[in-house]
C-alpha cells in the first residue's frame, strides 16, 4: 500500500478533534514532530476557523465552567480549571483561538487552553495610578484578551478607568500583557470613556473593541474604539449608516467584527463588517423584533455560530441565558442544554492545539520576540504621531 | 463538437476524455497550455485510479453544465433535488473506495499530483472520517506507519495527555 505524503496527512489529521491529535502524538516520531508543529497548530485552527467547526461554548456559573459542543448544544459537562476560588466565582475575561483568559476573586489571572488542558498563571499586576485615589473619585477595570496577528503574540490587555463622582474628572491607565515578553507594559492611555464598566472588549481580526463616549457626559454614545494589538494604537471603528437613534452594542460573528444597533424594546438590526476596516462592507445580517421574542428584547449582541453554521447565538448583557437564531427560518428559538446549571454566562471556544508556551521548540515566536524589542522604540516614536493624528 | 484528449494511464491503457472534463485538473490543463500536451498524455496514476479520477470529474462537469443552462424558474426546488442527487451519488462513490483502502490511498495520491484540489478535499475529509475514534495501533497499521518509539518512550509521551486516551 501507498505511504501518504506529510502534508496530504497534515490535512487529513487538521480535521481531527484536539483530544485524538492528542493521542495520535505517540503514532510516531514524524506524527508527533507534524502535530506539535507551530504550521500544522494554525492549519488545524484555521480549518476550525473556517469550518465554524469544533467550537465549543463554555459556560459559567459562579465557581463552575462547564463545556458543551456548539455544534449540538446538547449536553454540558463539568469543565476543570486551573485556577483556586475558594468559593468565589471564576471570571471569564476572553476568549481568542483556543485560549481562555480567566481570573479568580485575588486576581491571579490564567492563559489557559481547556482542551490541551495546559494554563499559564501572568505575574501579578499591581494599579500604579494614585493621582486619584480620593473618596470621590471611583475606579474600574476591564479586560481584552486577543491575537496580535503582526507578533504572532497573545495579549491581555486592562483598562482601569478613575472618575470622579460629582466633577468632570477622568483618567485611564492601560497595560498590556504580551505572552512573547512575558511582563506587563503600560501604553498610553485610553482617550474615550468605557460607556459600561464591566464589558470586557470583543476580539475581531487583530484588535479588541469596546463601546466607548468621548467624555463623561452621557451624550454620543455610540463610539466603537478599536485597540490594534500589534500597534497598540487606539483607532475609531466607522459605524454603518444607521436610521434613528439606537444603543450600539459590539460583538463577533464568524471571525467579522459585528455591531448591534439596538432600538429600545422594539427591534435588534445585527451588522457585520465582511472586510475589516472597510465601511463598505458592513451588511445588515438579521434583524431580531419584539415580535419574535417571549419576553422583553433587551440589548443583544451575537457571541457567534452555532448549529454547524445555520444559527447565531446571541447574549445580553444581563445574566439572562443566550438565545439561538435560527438564520433559515427567522425565528428565535430558546437554548436548552441539558445538565446545565439554570442560570449562566457563555463564551465559545475553539477547540486548538494553540500552545502557552512560547519556548517549546518554536524558534519563530523567539525570532519574533528578539525583533520585537528591536522594534519597541522605533514603534514608540511612530505611535506617539500616529496618536496626536488622531486625537 | 467537443474536444478531446487521450491520457495514457501508467499501465499504457488510453482514456479518451472531454477537454472540460480534464481541464479541472490544473496539471493536465497546464501540460494543455504549454502545447506539451500532443497526442496521448501519459501520467504515473494506474488504469484503476485514473477511471475513479474521471469518475469523479464528470459527475463534477455534469453539476457545473447543469446549472449554466438553468434559468432561475424552479431552479430552486431543482437545486434541491440536485443536491440530493449528488449526496446520493458521493456516498456510492465514498462506500466503495471505504470498501478499499489501497485504492482510496492510490487516488489521494492522483488527486495530489494532478491538483484537484476539491477532490483532494473530499477524500482527506473521507479518511478523517475513517479515522475518528481510531487508536494509535490502528491507525498505525491503516497509514502503514512504523512505530519508531522505544516502549519507554511511547509511556512517556501517552502519559503527557493521559486524559486523551479515555473514552
Amino acid at each position: 500500500m501507498a505511504n501518504l505524503p506529510q502534508d496530504i496527512i497534515a490535512d487529513i489529521l487538521s480535521r481531527l478533534e484536539v483530544k485524538q491529535l492528542l493521542c495520535y502524538r505517540c503514532v510516531s516520531k514524524t506524527w508527533r514532530k507534524l502535530i506539535d508543529g507551530p504550521d500544522f497548530i494554525k492549519l488545524h485552527l484555521t480549518n476550525s476557523i473556517s469550518s465554524s467547526s469544533n467550537q465549543l461554548l463554555i459556560l459559567k456559573h459562579s465557581k463552575n465552567l462547564y463545556r458543551v459542543s456548539s455544534d449540538s448544544l446538547n449536553l454540558a459537562s463539568v469543565l476543570d480549571h486551573p485556577l483556586m476560588c475558594y468559593n468565589h466565582s471564576v471570571k471569564l475575561l476572553g476568549s481568542c483561538n483556543g485560549l481562555l483568559c480567566i481570573s479568580n476573586i485575588v486576581d491571579d489571572i490564567a492563559f489557559w487552553n481547556p482542551c490541551t488542558r495546559r494554563h499559564r498563571v501572568l505575574p501579578y499586576l499591581s494599579l500604579e495610578h494614585k493621582k486619584f485615589s480620593g473618596a470621590s473619585v471611583y475606579s474600574s477595570s476591564v479586560y481584552g484578551f486577543g491575537y496580535d496577528l503582526i507578533h504572532d503574540d497573545y495579549k491581555l490587555v486592562r483598562i482601569t478607568q478613575f472618575c470622579g463622582v460629582q466633577n468632570e474628572i477622568f483618567e485611564s491607565e492601560v497595560k498590556v500583557f504580551s505572552l512573547i515578553r512575558n511582563y506587563w507594559t503600560r501604553i498610553r492611555d485610553m482617550p474615550y470613556v468605557l460607556r459600561c464598566p464591566e464589558t470586557d472588549g470583543v476580539y475581531a481580526c487583530g484588535a479588541l473593541h469596546w463601546v466607548v463616549r468621548r467624555n463623561v457626559k452621557f451624550e454620543e454614545c455610540n463610539i466603537v474604539v478599536a485597540l490594534d494589538l500589534a500597534a497598540e494604537q487606539y483607532k475609531e471603528v466607522l459605524l454603518p449608516k444607521f436610521d434613528g437613534k439606537n444603543f450600539v452594542e459590539v460583538g463577533v460573528l464568524g471571525g467579522c467584527l459585528s455591531v448591534v444597533a439596538n432600538y429600545a424594546k422594539f427591534r435588534s438590526d445585527v451588522w457585520v463588517m465582511k472586510e475589516y476596516g472597510m465601511e463598505d462592507s458592513w451588511i445588515n445580517l438579521f434583524s431580531v423584533s419584539q415580535e419574535q421574542l417571549l419576553g422583553p428584547l433587551r440589548a443583544i449582541r451575537p457571541l457567534g455560530y452555532c448549529m454547524g453554521g445555520s444559527e447565531v447565538l446571541l447574549t445580553e448583557y444581563t445574566t439572562t441565558n443566550p438565545l439561538r437564531y435560527d438564520l433559515k427560518k427567522n425565528v428565535v428559538k430558546d437554548v436548552r442544554i441539558s445538565r446545565a446549571p439554570c442560570r449562566y454566562n457563555v463564551e465559545t471556544c475553539l477547540q486548538s492545539l494553540v500552545s502557552i508556551n512560547v519556548n517549546r521548540g518554536n524558534n519563530r515566536r523567539n525570532q519574533v520576540a528578539g525583533d520585537y524589542a528591536k522594534n519597541v522604540k522605533k514603534r514608540d516614536d511612530f505611535l506617539s504621531v500616529g496618536f496626536k493624528l488622531i486625537l | 463538437m467537443a474536444i478531446m484528449y487521450a491520457l495514457k494511464s501508467s499501465d499504457n491503457e488510453i482514456f479518451e476524455v472531454e477537454q472540460k472534463v480534464i481541464e479541472q485538473s490544473e496539471t493536465i490543463k497546464k501540460m494543455i497550455e504549454d502545447g506539451a500536451a500532443t497526442g496521448e498524455i501519459p501520467l504515473q496514476v494506474s488504469s484503476k485510479t485514473l477511471a475513479k479520477v474521471l469518475e469523479w470529474c464528470k459527475q463534477r462537469q455534469h453539476k457545473t453544465v447543469e446549472n449554466e443552462n438553468d434559468d432561475n424558474k424552479g431552479k430552486r426546488k431543482k437545486e434541491r433535488d440536485e443536491d440530493d442527487d449528488i449526496k446520493e451519488w458521493e456516498n456510492k462513490f465514498s462506500d466503495e473506495l471505504k470498501a478499499d483502502k489501497d485504492v482510496l490511498f492510490d487516488l489521494l495520491l492522483a488527486s495530489n499530483y494532478l491538483d484537484l484540489p476539491a477532490l483532494l478535499s473530499f477524500l482527506c475529509q473521507l479518511v478523517a472520517d475513517m479515522v475518528a475514534g481510531k487508536m494509535p495501533e490502528e491507525i498505525r497499521r491503516m497509514f502503514n506507519i512504523e512505530n519508531d518509539f522505544t516502549p519507554e518512550e511511547e509511556k512517556a509521551i501517552t502519559a503527557e495527555h493521559g486524559w486523551a486516551f479515555q473514552p
